[in-house]
């Protein structure tokens, strides 16, 4: 009985000290969060046909905007309108500019309000290489590449941390949002 | 019992991925096989050693095979004494192990391959076949040592870890924590790195003896060594050990002149450099220099042998905090060169810990001291703590843990240091 | 065992039983309390203490608990009702806390608010925070362990909900005197579980309603709402769907024609508000608190008042007025949300 209640409580606390289990994914070299960013940098886009030159940003004039960054607003013109949209519990909030039929997300930070995304479904709106809401998909496919992901009727291609998104209807676009890509 | 902890340790070596196991079960074999035939053929020793020591560098020096997503679990950790077990059954140090279960539960003891130690066969072999009871001693004292190991990752080495990470985890951001932001990340990374190393060798050593089974020691308050060399003896002892016994004195260790000494010691250290991966050959070098002249360097006054060597390690940590060596030693410049103090101290309450927090790490860190400091006499006192103080002690331990312990959803410092490699 | 023997494992119990009394405490004490900021983290706990005797129970988010009062129905027909809301409640959180309510009492009706029937399993709504302010202050039973289980992030743990101290350590540093005072005991923040809101916000913008690819709702949504109606029928209670009127997130036309055809497949009456604001006579320059997302208390007013008649002659939902026992709780309930509306 002695010898089963030690065995029982051996058990136990191995298991508990266990729960604090390694992570695995930090085999290699030890504690560099930079160094595997690059580990990881190394290996992907290998195999897909990707144009490099493209930028995932969008331009009103000489103003680049690129989500993830800082929002210009003195830069640009007067919104036609902002819209702050407030959660249930008021765990914080984003501000909507719209432009025309531009729709840009901002998202306050530490450093200031960065761009969270760029949206618009207009067709007089186009992306800088020329793609606009209506245009078949294959359009997009041949300027920005095979390297996406689709989930139904939303494709997404990634890069440097942007995330180009199309949402397709019956194969032609319905819209265009360059978005942030969060963890 | 050992059946039990054998197929509970494959276990948990699958979880780390199925793949890597059958990479472990060609290192287990062929060692087991080879040592049958070793005495009297050179050449089967060093054939098996090096297709294992290939294996060890494919999968250590070249990271950015996809192969690696079937890297084993620990490849090094267990390389190493296969190494050691083939070397030693060959120089007739002991005879070959004939029951394969035994060697099998050898080189899979899962609580040694997460970080070490890396143990001798001779010695973990006559600890696993030894009858063995679960005690109330063995329950107490292996809990209370692995309840400290765990204290020294989550209390001390995960908050300095979340400090660490506030300077280095953005790489286009090197620049603006130069100087004296250099010098505390050096600071915190010895900290965290010795936290949490010593902390796992604490688990697994404390889990090891609950079970009745002995692990060598691998830490021995290496931080208050007074040269590189006593650094040595102190830092990861059985690595330290094993390089000395299957490098260094293979070589000729110091019985062949002194310039003879320092380019084994050199060699030693390249091979110490380079399992940590290609970045860390001139780290190596530097060590091994240090090593070879430290005894010359050292002075009358004990405090500042420990001051200087712990300086002089920890500016030497920069190799392992900065990704590439340029970036490091140009880190380590800054210390001598940018005296921010200033801007240090008005950016620490943005570093990611409280006010709060910052006091608890403190207070470990002093603990943690301490208890280095006296570690002999507390030791042998804490075995013949009567019940009641263990109870209490590891109940404190615990809620000390949970209460101040950086971990959970946000934290990802938790993990193990040496892990897995 | 010897005497000495005997003393030592009573000692070491007893340092034990003081350890897990600690352990206990500092679990309560680094829990947040929701008393006094983020109160929707104690919403659905005070219907323990009144759970029962009640004619109508809602259940729903945020669009429910700030638009419609209980104690407005009451006032207007005598109905008992409680509303079991929580921040962002998604459906499957509903279905548990429906199926947990109906183990205290079987209402007449169950009102549940249709905007949840959006989010799916990978709705980006979806956040620990949001499960935490629901789940926290639930009691525990079979309903909360499904809660758990079915709204857990990849990033959440089940022990963490056992034990508070998992995941609200770092809190030891940033106690304040309402987790002191609030340690054994918790105060009421809801009418009925109203959460009473005057401050007046006139609608502003909204951002540009986006065209979808697809306005099917997601499968896992109509699977939690079958199983809330035939909760429902098992209970003999009636399920009556309603769309609060909050102009954002919009309510398109293909999902309310969705709700439409489900509720008519089904039998069960849906009552879309969206479409109603003329007729409830919501004036959002002024009867909202924050441009438009909410009703204020002018507003949940507006609509309780439409609601109660409509709860009572189509849904016979009966005058409890006439009940001594009732009338005297209500109307000092009354009397106390009256009084708290002064100022």
């Amino acid at each position: 009985m002695k010898q089963l209640l030690l065995f029982l409580l051996a058990a136990l606390l191995t298991l508990a000290l266990a729960a604090c289990s390694p992570n695995a994914n930090n085999s290699g070299n030890p504690n560099t969060p930079a160094q595997s960013d690059s580990d990881n940098g190394g290996e992907s886009n290998a195999d897909n046909q990707t144009d490099n030159t493209v930028v995932y940003a969008y331009k009103i004039g000489k103003i680049v905007l690129t989500p993830g960054e800082l929002l210009p607003l003195d830069q640009l013109p007067t919104p036609d309108s902002v819209a702050q949209v407030d959660s249930c519990a008021g765990d914080g909030y984003d501000n909507f500019y719209t432009f025309g039929n531009l729709e840009i997300t901002g998202h306050p930070t530490a450093e200031g309000e960065i761009i969270y995304s760029i949206y618009f479904f207009s067709p007089e709106v186009a992306t800088p290489e020329g793609v606009k809401p209506g245009d078949p998909f294959t359009k997009a496919a041949d300027i920005y590449g095979s390297d996406y992901t689709r989930n139904h009727n939303t494709v997404i291609y990634t890069k440097d941390g942007v995330d180009l998104i199309f949402v397709l209807t019956d194969e032609n676009i319905l819209s265009i949002e360059y978005m942030m890509v969060t963890e | 019992m050992n059946l039990i902890l054998f197929l509970v340790g494959l276990v948990i070596y699958a979880s780390y991925g199925i793949g890597g196991m059958a990479f472990l079960a060609f290192s287990l074999l062929t060692a087991y096989v080879a040592a049958r035939f070793v005495k009297g053929r050179k050449w089967v020793m060093i054939l098996t050693v090096a297709v294992n020591a290939a294996l060890l560098v494919f999968f250590k020096v070249l990271p950015y095979t996809k192969l690696t997503l079937i890297a084993p679990f620990g490849v090094s950790y267990y390389t190493f004494q296969i190494i050691s077990y083939l070397v030693d059954v060959y120089r007739g140090k002991y005879e070959a192990e004939r029951n394969l279960f035994w060697f099998a539960l050898y080189v899979t003891y899962i609580p040694h391959l997460f970080s070490g130690p890396i143990e001798r066969y001779d010695l973990m072999c006559q600890s696993l076949k030894d009858k063995r009871r679960i005690t109330w001693q063995s329950l107490s004292d292996g809990g209370l040592r692995a309840l400290w190991g765990a204290f020294k990752i989550f209390v001390i080495s995960a908050p300095a870890g979340v400090l660490l990470s506030h300077m280095i985890a953005d790489p286009k951001k090197f620049g603006e924590y130069t100087g004296a932001f250099a010098l505390f990340a050096m600071l915190l990374y010895a900290v965290q790195l010795y936290a949490n190393f010593s902390g796992t060798m604490d688990v697994a050593i404390g889990v090891s003896r609950i079970w009745g089974i002995g692990l060598s020691e691998n830490f021995d308050a290496p931080y208050f060594s007074q040269s590189f060399k006593e650094f040595w003896r102190r830092w990861h002892i059985t690595l330290g050990a094993w390089l000395r016994d299957y490098i260094y004195i293979p070589l000729g260790g110091s019985r062949c002149g002194k310039v003879r000494r320092v380019f084994n010691l050199l060699v030693t250290f390249f091979v110490s450099g380079i399992w940590h991966g290609l970045h860390y050959i001139l780290w190596g070098l530097i060590n091994g220099v240090f090593v070879a002249v430290g005894d010359k360097l050292k002075t009358r006054w004990k405090p500042l042998n420990i001051a200087g060597t712990f300086c002089l390690v920890t500016l030497l940590w920069a190799f392992f905090i900065w990704p590439d060596t340029v970036t490091a030693l140009t880190m380590i410049g800054s210390v001598f060169t940018t005296f921010n103090y200033g801007a240090l101290f008005a950016a620490l309450p943005t570093m990611g810990l409280s006010a709060g927090g910052g006091i608890a790490f403190g207070v470990a860190l002093i603990l943690l001291w301490l208890f280095d400091l006296k570690r002999e006499t507390l030791s042998a006192k804490a075995s013949a703590f009567r019940p009641e103080a263990k109870v209490a002690i590891a109940g404190a331990l615990t809620l000390a843990i949970l209460l101040f312990g950086v971990y959970g959803i946000g934290f990802d410092f938790g993990g193990f240091v040496y892990t897995g490699m | 065992m010897t005497k000495k023997r005997t003393l030592t494992l009573l000692r070491c119990l007893a340092i034990l039983m003081i350890l897990l009394l600690l352990f206990a405490g500092l679990n309560r004490l680094v829990e947040p309390k929701y008393m006094t900021a983020l109160v929707e983290g104690s919403m659905l706990s005070q219907y323990y203490r009144e759970a029962g005797g009640h004619d109508v129970i809602f259940v729903g988010d945020c669009e429910v608990y700030a638009n419609f009062s209980p104690l407005e129905l009451y006032r207007e027909k005598g109905i008992t009702a409680y509303v079991r809301g929580s921040s962002q409640q998604l459906i499957w959180q509903s279905y548990y806390v429906l199926k947990e309510t109906l183990r205290y009492e079987t209402p007449k009706a169950v009102v549940w608010n249709v905007n949840a029937m959006r989010y799916g399993e990978n709705a980006a709504v979806i956040k620990e925070s949001y499960n935490r302010l629901a789940i926290d202050q639930m009691r525990w039973s079979a309903e909360k362990v499904g809660i758990i289980r079915a709204s857990m992030t990849e990033d959440e743990s089940f022990l963490s909900y056992v034990f508070p101290i998992l995941r609200y350590h770092s809190r030891i540093y940033d106690l304040t005197k309402e987790d002191l005072t609030y340690f054994f005991t918790e105060q009421d923040t809801t009418w009925n579980g109203h959460l009473m809101n005057q401050e007046v916000k006139p609608v502003g913008s909204f951002p540009a309603k986006r065209p979808l690819a697809d306005y099917a709702f997601p499968a896992i949504c109509y699977d939690y709402l079958d199983q809330m109606r035939k909760l429902c029928e098992e209970k003999g209670v009636e399920l009556i769907l309603v769309k609060a009127p909050s102009l954002y997130p919009y309510w398109y036309d293909e999902y309310d024609a969705q709700m439409e055809a489900y509720a008519s497949e089904h039998n069960l009456a849906f009552y879309n508000f969206t479409e109603m604001v003329d007729e409830l006579g919501i004036d959002f320059t002024t009867d909202t608190y924050d441009g438009g997302y909410h009703l204020n208390l002018a507003g949940a007013k507006k609509l309780s008042a439409y609601f109660a008649e409509t709860l009572a002659t189509r849904h016979g939902i009966p005058d409890r007025r006439n009940d001594p026992e009732i009338k005297a709780v209500y109307d000092e309930k009354l009397a106390q949300y009256d009084e708290a509306q002064k100022g």
